[in-house]
Order: structure tokens, then sequence, then C-alpha cells
């Protein structure tokens, strides 16, 4: 109740101030009316503001947030969220964020060298009081399974905090739509869409490049943890590029959309003789594989060299930038995997995200 | 030759932060082949660690312990464990382990490292089974025996263990009588056959019936030694186990009732045994038995007559005559 | 007499023994021939006594994975069973198992440690050129010899086994409590990593390890059969198997190290396996009705090889392609078994007075 008095009292003042803008930002009401939403399906741009459809796992109503904000100091939860903020031009109003070490993007990792941005502990369990200290206008935040007290907290203290469903996107041009989320949120929505119209235009004449092609090479994915191969199901944003790409995933037929859990013989029993392994989590050379379990070596894959990973841009402290920054251009990972698969078709290409293991 | 033998021997136990506390001092005993010996004193008063020290499982404060003629604290474990067996009243741990299995443990001291039995343990378990007549309880397992039978089997395990010397901790507490004088009798045998035994103990017919020798422990003073009987006369035993005051008749080893002057006095006769237990009925009525009283009884068993300046009256049970007694005596006052 | 005796129960346990390793080398071809994967029973038969299935695939999954997992389970299986029942006989407790002197919680903890602190996912092992499991093994090891340590040097200074039994559990707890600090501050993937180790796998040993492996595990079955007499011997109660001659405080050291050595070598190398080192001596004592060691001892090593073995067929979850965690057949089967245990008082009471 008392969260939709403060957005009423909120939107009543911008309205009233809304007199007194500048005349370039007045077309704002009516072109953010024409901003479709085309791949993500968990959110959505209206009048009303902006609608996140399942703003948790489960949740059974969604939340909408009010437009024409203009927060100046805001802290953000996730490293995939970065990559939109930077899109934007809006990386230096970030003032916070959990566990800073791992971020990739060169040019935040200065601002929090030079002391912009203030380290907010483990994102499990943030420093609340370093948080609330920050005063920042907006949090952005993802919750899991809507058991984090921490994120109530956060709004009793009056700061308005936005749940993002990025990462509950299934499809990759769904999941990079979410920059014009942002872009609608911070007044930019022309940056956004115009953003994300030339990475789906790329993808879309990359994804037609690679179909053209008749011989599609089978490849399988993932590592073992203990006695549990993981990889992606059939329906999974991974899977979705494999077969994108020109790839045969030899499990494509899978349904699900998260990770499947599978016994050693029968990944072996069925990628044995597959042309490619691509994506082997946190295993960077040929070596640390069989370091780790000797029937690595088995795979024909393996044996023919032809073992392929997103590991190569690290940064100094252990982080993929392929897991911050990938989500947001689907593109360069499509690129990176055509190149992969299909080399020929993209002559002179130096990938960006992926490389063949040492 | 002394199975044990104790000089000078002072027991106790180390306190923390302060100076050791003594429980008896220079006890100086022994024990020979054939002797079974009752160990008996208040609680508090020092058995229990008494047996401890001179089994090495506690040290001694002061003097020493031997077995035959070697001292205690030159032995190591396995060779003590061939000198002294012990037989407590702690039930074993497993319940499920069959009788002779149970045996078989006792041959610790001497079996093969993966507990094989050769011929000799063989005859020796055997023996053990016979001594203690559990034959026929040889395939049961320990939770299928009763108190009793359970207490032999104990003591065949003690004995299988081939030791000169038993120490028994209330060989008979929670026995039913049958049991207990079975057990008794055992051990008469036991010691007969040449061991020597030392029973702890609070039972009376254990230490004045079965034992040669008694072992006083007393709170400060020194531990008296002697056959029971000698022991009871002098008012040793009275005093040791604080008897007095309870009307304990050293004589007859029973507790009296007290008596209300004027008592009613009688004179009996007759045949032994109806005359000790007619005795015991009358004192726990507080009727005196005198040799020169007026009232006459004849006692025979199931006939009793009560003869009084030529009147008799005659009973045919205990029962009946007392309660004419006592009515008899309160009329006359 | 006894000689009559001796000789029917020498009929008896022989023709027990038979059946018990019948059953042991079913279940040890069950775990061969079932799996993810169909594998004919005749390719199967081949592939023991040729060599070969004539299919390469299928010879590689048998060789490096059934074949090695099969070995691991037994191994496994004798090794937590045997400790578990000298725990139980040693202290008088019969919900003591291989674990409650910490052993797992000090493994946890040394794997915690190299797995939070970076260790484990990250550039230090490129350089060293370790193998990350080899690290795992040996960090876990690491932290059960330490726990052994610690306890050892108790168990020479203390006359009472319970206190032993606390300090056990004490370290248990410090540990978890550590353990819960290092996750507290770490990476989602470094805890998935660590949650993953402590699901226990049986399958994941190259034959490098198990060159290892086997060595010290047979070792230890060997110590634990020469410690049965003892054990039998402390099945009177500490006061008597003193009388008898025993040295209690070497005993116990002794049986201690075999504990440790053998279930800190397992949970080293396969992570903790819950419930099974507590089940296992109970279902013996009670299959077989003896609490004899010297039965015992062989009885809970062949019995808990050949039911390791079953719960691991289980696992994998035969013709389906997902599989199961070791530990979630182990704690299914193991926790309602201790429930009934506690319940079925009165067959408790033969092998343990309360």
């Amino acid at each position: 109740m008392p969260r939709l008095i403060f957005y009423i009292s909120l939107i009543s003042t911008l309205v009233m101030l809304g007199s007194c803008r500048p005349k370039s930002k007045e077309n704002t009401g009516k072109y953010v009316g024409d901003l479709e939403v085309k791949y993500a399906k968990k959110f959505n741009i209206s009048e009303a503001g902006l609608t996140v459809s399942e703003p948790w796992p489960g949740a059974t109503q969604s939340i909408t947030y009010p437009i024409k904000n203009d927060p100046h100091r805001i802290v953000v939860t996730s490293t995939t969220h970065l990559p939109y903020l930077e899109m934007l031009g809006l990386e230096d109003r970030l003032v916070g964020f959990p566990s800073t070490q791992y971020i990739s993007s060169e040019k935040i990792r200065k601002l929090v060298e030079d002391g912009k941005i203030t380290d907010l502990g483990p994102d499990g369990n943030m420093n609340l009081e370093l948080l609330i200290a920050l005063q920042p206008d907006v949090v952005f935040a993802f919750d899991m399974g809507r058991e984090s007290s921490t994120l109530d907290k956060i709004e009793e203290a009056g700061i308005p905090v936005v749940y993002n469903a990025d990462y509950l996107e299934a499809s990759a041009l769904g999941r990079a739509e979410w920059v014009k989320f942002f872009g609608v949120y911070f007044q930019k929505e022309q940056k956004a869409d115009s953003i994300f119209n030339h990475i789906a235009d790329r993808y879309d004449s990359l994804k037609a490049l690679a179909s053209s092609v008749s011989k599609k090479p089978t490849l399988f994915s993932g590592v073992m943890y203990g006695d549990i191969w993981f990889l992606p199901g059939g329906k999974n944003w991974a899977a979705e590029f494999y077969q994108d790409a020109g790839g045969e995933y030899l499990w494509a037929g899978d349904s699900s959309t998260g990770w499947l859990e599978i016994s050693f013989e029968s990944v072996f029993d069925k990628a044995q003789l597959a042309d490619f392994w691509i994506g082997t989590s946190t295993f960077n050379t040929m070596q640390e594989l069989v370091g780790q379990d000797a029937r690595y070596g088995e795979f024909d894959a393996y044996k023919n060299d032809q073992v392929f990973s997103y590991n190569k841009r690290i940064s100094p402290s252990g982080g993929y930038d392929f897991f911050e920054s990938g989500y947001a251009r689907p593109d360069i990972v499509l690129a990176d995997l055509i190149s992969v698969l299909h080399p020929e078709l993209m002559p002179g290409y130096e990938t960006y995200y992926f490389q063949k293991l040492p | 030759m002394n199975l044990l033998e104790t000089k000078s021997l002072s027991i106790g136990y180390a306190q923390q932060n302060a100076p050791n506390k003594l429980l008896q001092r220079d006890i100086s005993l022994s024990i020979q082949p054939g002797e079974i010996i009752s160990l008996m004193g208040q609680n508090g008063v020092g058995k229990t660690t008494f047996v401890k020290t001179i089994s090495g499982l506690i040290p001694e404060l002061g003097g020493e312990v031997f077995y035959q003629n070697d001292n205690l604290k030159t032995l190591d474990s396995n060779t003590l464990a061939k000198r002294l067996s012990i037989v407590l009243t702690e039930k074993p741990y497993a319940q499920n382990l069959s009788v002779v299995e149970l045996i078989a443990i006792g041959r610790h001291p001497y079996s093969g490292w993966m507990g094989t039995l050769s011929k000799k343990d063989q005859e020796i378990i055997d023996w053990a089974i016979n001594e203690t007549h559990i034959n026929y309880l040889a395939n049961y397992k320990l939770y299928e025996l009763s108190d009793g039978q359970l207490q032999k089997v104990m003591i065949a395990r003690a004995l299988a263990q081939e030791t000169d010397l038993i120490i028994l901790d209330e060989p008979a507490a929670h026995l039913d009588l049958y049991n207990k004088i079975e057990v008794m009798m055992l051990l008469r045998d036991i010691a007969r056959k040449g061991k020597g035994i030392l029973i702890s103990t609070h039972d009376m017919q254990i230490s004045t019936q079965l034992s040669d020798k008694l072992w006083l422990f007393n709170f400060n003073e020194q531990v008296r030694e002697g056959t029971p009987e000698d022991l009871i006369l002098d008012g040793t035993l009275e005093r040791t186990l604080y008897l007095h005051g309870y009307g304990y008749d050293m004589i007859y080893g029973t507790v009296n009732q007290p008596i209300e002057s004027p008592a009613l006095e009688v004179n009996l006769m007759g045949e032994e045994v109806v005359v000790y237990w007619t005795k015991q009925a009358l004192k726990r009525n507080g009727i005196v038995v005198n040799s020169d009283a007026k009232i006459i009884i004849k006692c025979q068993k199931g006939h009793w007559s009560v003869i009084q300046e030529n009147h008799a009256i005659d009973f045919n049970s205990i029962n009946n005559l007392l309660i004419s007694l006592r009515n008899f005596h309160q009329n006359k006052d | 007499m006894i000689q009559q005796f001796l000789e029917t129960s020498r009929q008896k346990w022989t023709r027990v023994f038979v059946a018990l390793v019948a059953l042991f080398l079913g279940s040890l071809l069950l775990n061969i021939s079932l799996g993810s994967v169909a594998i004919g029973f005749t390719d199967l038969m081949s592939f023991l006594f040729s060599g070969t299935t004539n299919n390469s695939g299928w010879d590689l999954i048998l060789k490096t994975f059934r074949l090695p997992k099969a070995i691991t389970a037994i191994l496994v299986g004798s090794a937590l069973g045997i400790s578990g029942l000298q725990m139980q006989t040693l202290f008088r407790n019969p919900l003591a198992g291989p674990y409650i002197l910490g052993i797992s919680s000090g493994a946890g903890l040394g794997v915690a440690i190299a797995i939070f602190l970076g260790f484990y996912l990250g550039g230090f092992l490129e350089l060293s050129g370790i193998g990350r499991s080899w690290l795992l093994v040996v960090a876990a090891g690491a932290g059960s010899l330490g726990v052994l340590l610690v306890v050892s040097l108790a168990a020479t200074r203390l006359k009472d086994s319970v206190t032993l039994l606390i300090i056990g559990l004490m370290f248990g707890a410090a540990s978890g409590a550590l353990v819960s600090i290092l996750q507290f501050f770490s990476q989602a993937e470094n805890i998935q990593a660590y949650v993953i180790w402590s699901f226990g796998s049986l399958g994941s040993l190259s034959w490098t390890e198990l060159h290892v492996f086997i060595p010290i595990i047979l070792i230890g079955l060997a110590s634990s059969i020469l410690l049965s007499k003892p054990l039998n011997t402390l099945l009177l109660g500490e006061n008597y198997a003193i009388s008898l001659g025993l040295n209690l405080k070497k005993t116990r050291l002794l049986i201690i190290i075999n504990t440790a050595v053998l279930a800190g070598t397992v949970t080293a190398f396969c992570g903790p396996i819950a419930f099974f080192g507590v089940t296992l001596p109970h279902l013996t004592r009670m299959l077989f009705n003896t609490s004899n060691h010297l039965f015992l001892t062989p009885l809970v090593i062949v019995f808990g090889a050949a039911l390791m073995l079953i719960f691991d067929t289980i696992a994998q979850l035969p013709g389906m392609e997902a599989t199961l965690p070791i530990n979630a057949v182990t704690a299914l089967f193991g926790a309602p078994f201790v429930i009934y245990i506690l319940l079925r008082k009165k067959n408790l009471n033969y092998s343990f007075k309360s």
C-alpha cells in the first residue's frame, strides 16, 4: 500500500513537472506507445509503464514500473545488467555493485578502481548499511525465489527496487531486448531501440547465412561434476544458438529450457563421435580437462582438437566476459559460433568470446 | 603360597587441586588357594577402590601388591590377566552373543590372534561349562537367559580365563534364593578345587555361611580380618556394619524387635528345628524365651502344647499359637 | 562339547558365506550390466571373457566407467561398513558411524578451503599442472588427517570413550560452521562445485587414482580383520576387557586410526557418503543374528560390498539418461532404516545393552 501511494505521488509529480520539460522530449509519450517488444516475453511497454510479467520465477502477478525516470545514482545487482547501462552510456551513474571483483567491463572496472562504485559484498547477502548509505535513486535486482528479505528491507528504506527478469528469457534475442527495458526506464528509448534493431538485424542475417549450409556438424556441450554431466537442455538459450549457427546439437530434441544432469555413459554413447565440443564451463585448457578426468580424451572432438569454449575474454579476477556481455550481444555470439562451425562462411573473422581450447 | 598378598597397602584416589584422598591405609592381607574371603563394609569405605587397586586399574597410594610373589607393578596386562579374573554386576553389552562365544572370549589371554581356539582352549572351555553345570545352555543367546543363568555363565567365563584368583562383586545380587544358593554352592566347589575367591558383598548369608574369612573395612580404622564367627562374637561385625541399635542379634544373626515390659516369658522344649523357628516367631512378637519361665511350650512338628500349671492347650500351627498367646497376654493385664 | 558346537557352527557359517559370496557376485554382474546405455548380456559376457564387445564405444564405457565404478563401489561399501562397525562397538553406540569422529567434516573443510579460496576453479591450477580431481583428494585427505591427529592425541590422554565421542561431534560442528562461512562469501559456481562434491560420487575415479585407492583400502580392511579379536573382547565392556589383558588405550588408538584411514580415504576420493556406515552393521547383525566380530568382520566386508553395488545400480537409474547421486540412494534407504531400528528397540537391546 505505501508503495502504491509512493508511485502515485511520483507519477503525479512528474506529470506536473512535465510541462516544464524541454521541447525535445515532448514527443516522448507517443514514442513509447509505438515501441514494440518483439522477442522478450517477460516485459512489456505501454502507456501505463514498464510491466514485468514475471518479476521472479513463479510469480503470479506482474509489476508495472513508471517510466520517465531520471535516476542519477543507481545500483544494479548482476553483471548482466552492466552491458545495457554501458550501451546506453549510463555506466557513470552506477554507485554500487555487489562483488565488484567479478566485473569484466574495462570501463566499469576503471570506475571501481577510481572509487566511484562501492562494493556491496556478496550478491546473496548484500551489505544493507552500505547500500542505504549510498542513497541510490533505484536498485535493479533479481530475486530467484522471492525469498530475499534484503530486497524488502531496501524498499522499506524508501529506495525503489526494480525486478529484472532478463535471466528468465529463453530466447537469445528476447534476452538482448531488455536493453529496451533499461532504455525506456531511463528515457533513452530511441537509443535503445536503434541499438537493439541493429543487433536483431545482424542476428537474422547471420542466421540466414548459416541456414544455407548443406551439412550440419554434430556437437555436444558441458562437463562433468562428480558423477553428473551437466549440459544445456534442448530449449535452453545456448541450444538455440547451436541450431541457429548451423550446428546439430545432439540434445536438440529435449524440451527443457534449463540444464540436464546426465550420466557419463549417456553422453559418451551419444557424443563419442560428435564433431565439436563447445562450452567447457570453467576448464580453460585441454590439459585441465584430462587432468580432471582422463575419459574426456576419449571423445573424438577431443582427439581431433575441436574443443571450443567461451574463455577468450577472462578478467584478471577470473570472470568470464561471455557471462557478462554475451547475453546482450547475441549477434556476436552467433557470429563466433558460425565461424567455429562453418569457418568457410566467415573468412577473416576474428572471434570475440569463443576460442579453441589451447 | 599366597595367591594375593598386600603389604602395607594404602588406597584412595587422586583429586584435582587437592592432596590424594586416602580411604584405607596399611592393609596387609593375603589369600591362600582354596579360601573364600568376603570383603564387607559400608558404602564409600573403599571396597571398590580396593578391588580396583589390586586389579591394577587404579594406582595404589602406598605399599605393594603381590601376585604369587610377583609385584603387581612388574606384571604386564596379559600376565596379570592369567592370574586374576573378575565377575562384575554389569551385564555384557552385546546380548546376542551365544553362551559359548561369551565363554570363549574368556580365553583372550591365551587364544590366537584371530581368536582361534587351540585344543587346550577348547578343553578349558568345556571344563568351565561342566563346572558351572550350564551344558544345557551352551547354544542359547545371552538375551534368552534368566539372571541366575547369566550369572553362572559369567562365572564360567571367569573360570575359562584359568586364573588362580577370582574376584566377584555382589555375585548374588538380584538373584532369587534358588539361584543364589546355586551360585554359593558353585563358588564353594570352585574354592575346594584350589582356587582363591574374593567376594565384595553386603549379603550376610554369603559372608557368614560361605566365607572362610572376612575382611572388614571401616572409616578411620584399620582393616579387620578373621573368621566370621570370631568377628561376630567379638562385636566387630556389628560395629563395622553399624548394626547396633537395630536390635541385631549377634547369636542368631537376626534383627530383634524391641521388647516391651513387662513381657510375656515362656520356655521352649522339643525338636531343635521347631524350637528354633518357634522362638523366631515369639521374638518377633515381643515374647521372651527364658528357661526359667513358668509357661512351657512343647514343640513338635505340626503340634504345639502350651502347658501352664498343669493345663495344656494344643495348637496345630504357630499362627494359632501366637493368636492365643497375644490374647492371653492382653487379658492378663 | 564345544568341539561339537564349533563343528555345527562351522558348517552353518560356511553355508552362509557361500550364499553371501553368491549374492556378491550376482550384484557385481548386475552392476556392470545395467546403466544408462543398454549393453546386452551376451556382449557383456564376451567382454568379460575376450576383453571386447566389438563395439568400441561400449568397450570404453565398460572399461573406463563401469568397471572402475564397480571396483570403487565394492571397496567403499566394505570400508564404510567396517569402520561403522568398529565405531559402534568401540563407543557402544548404535548410532555411531564412520564419520562420528568428525572425519568427513574435516574432509569437507579441506575441500571447502580448496574450492572457496579459489584454488579449484582458477589460474593457480593451470600453472601447477595438478589435475583438479587430485587437488580435491589431497585437500580432503589433509582435512581428514588433521582431524585424525587431534582425535588420536585426545584418545591417548582420555580414559573415557564418551568424551572422545563428544570431541568428534564438536569437530563436526566446528568444521560445518567454517564451511558455511566460506560458502557465504563465495560465488555461485564455487558453491555448486562444493555441493556436488558433497553428493558423493563412485564413478569418477580414474585408473591412476584407483592405483592409490585400492591398496590403501585393502590394507585398511586387512588390519580390521586383525582387530576382530580385541573388538570382541570389548563387547564385554571396558572393565572386563582390561581384566582380560586388553591394553585399552592402545586398542582404542588402533581402532580409531584404522577407521580414520578407511573412512578418510573413501571421503577423499569419493566425497562423503552418508548413512551407509551406520546402517550396514545393524543390517548385518540383524540378518545373521551375531555380534561375534570373528564372523561379523568378514560378513560386513562382503555384504557391504554387495549392498553398495546394488545401491549404485539403483543410483544409475538404468534405462534413463539421468542419474542420481549415490548419497540420495543411501540416505533414502538409510534414514527410514535408522528410524526402523529405533522403533524396533526390542531387537536393538540384543546388540546394545541400554
